[in-house]
């Protein structure tokens, strides 16, 4: 009886929520946080450019390999990050795409 | 003669490897999520008709129930890569509803038609090459055309570009 009065007391997250206080809950959170602002601003701004550096990076193979395993890590570490980072990863590789298709294509 | 005891041989990198071994999926999944790693890497070299049809009804139908059952079998952790390659191979589907197809109408839009000239001509083909330079900001969406247009034959419906650098003259 304490003990469901204390659990009622103090509520606690949703598992999908809850961050652990140590160091890799709290850099769990801050990833989701910059994550999700980088999708807000990206899919809000109409216009928004990627860097310069990231469109001349797309043409090489093993930078897409290389974020595939980002991925891969990410959803392995933290399913929350991961899902994101695969968010982002799917709006590059997808705006990359349209970028380097001729028109004609389209 | 004594025989010296077996000795196995622990910690290290051995227990890594171990750990490692022990926690790797099947090879077969290894095989599937090697694949998956292909075809998203090499997403803009997939032949159109591949496209064509995961854009079709029966495409997005068979795209969302293996999506769903490699979810269910495999985990979703190759459930969200899968869903991934197949997202990036339906969005480089070619929309063929899409006026953009041709970089030129072939018809002029209403009030205007084709001269006798026009006709006789044929199709005009598109005067520039894209080069992902045209976004839907460029798309010409009124009727009038210019002199030079209309000299031509051409029916623009986009612009590749709407800004014009220029420098001062100089010695």
């Amino acid at each position: 009886m304490l003990s469901y009065q204390l659990e009622m007391r103090t509520p606690e997250w949703p598992s999908f929520l809850s961050f652990h206080g140590n160091v890799d809950g709290v850099s769990r959170a801050v990833l989701v946080l910059l994550i999700a602002l980088l999708i807000v601003n990206y899919s809000t701004l109409f216009e928004e450019e990627y860097t310069r550096k990231l469109i001349d990076l797309y043409r090489y193979p093993w930078w897409r390999v290389l974020l595939v395993l980002l991925v891969i890590s990410s959803v392995m570490w933290c399913p929350r990050v991961g899902i994101l980072v695969t968010l982002v990863m799917f709006f590059y590789l997808s705006d990359m795409n349209t970028l380097l298709t001729p028109m004609t294509d389209l | 003669m004594s025989q010296l005891p077996q000795v196995v041989q622990q910690g290290g990198v051995v227990d890594s490897i171990h750990m490692m071994m022990s926690r790797l999926d099947s090879p077969a999944m290894l095989i599937y999520g090697f694949l998956l790693i292909l075809v998203i890497v090499y997403s803009p070299v997939i032949p159109t008709e591949a496209r064509v049809f995961a854009d079709s009804f029966l495409g997005r139908v068979f795209g969302v129930a293996i999506v769903y059952g490699i979810t269910e079998t495999l985990g979703w952790v190759y459930g969200l890569l899968t869903a991934l390659a197949f997202l990036l191979i339906l969005n480089g589907a070619p929309r063929y509803g899409n006026p953009l197809m041709e970089g030129f109408r072939e018809e002029p839009m209403e009030p205007y038609s084709k001269t006798d000239e026009e006709k006789a001509r044929g199709p005009v083909k598109e005067g520039f090459t894209a080069g992902g330079a045209v976004t839907a900001k460029n798309v010409v969406t009124h009727n009038r055309r210019w002199f030079v247009e209309e000299v031509l034959g051409e029916c623009p419906t986009a612009i590749e570009s709407d800004r014009v650098t220029t420098q001062a003259v100089q010695d």
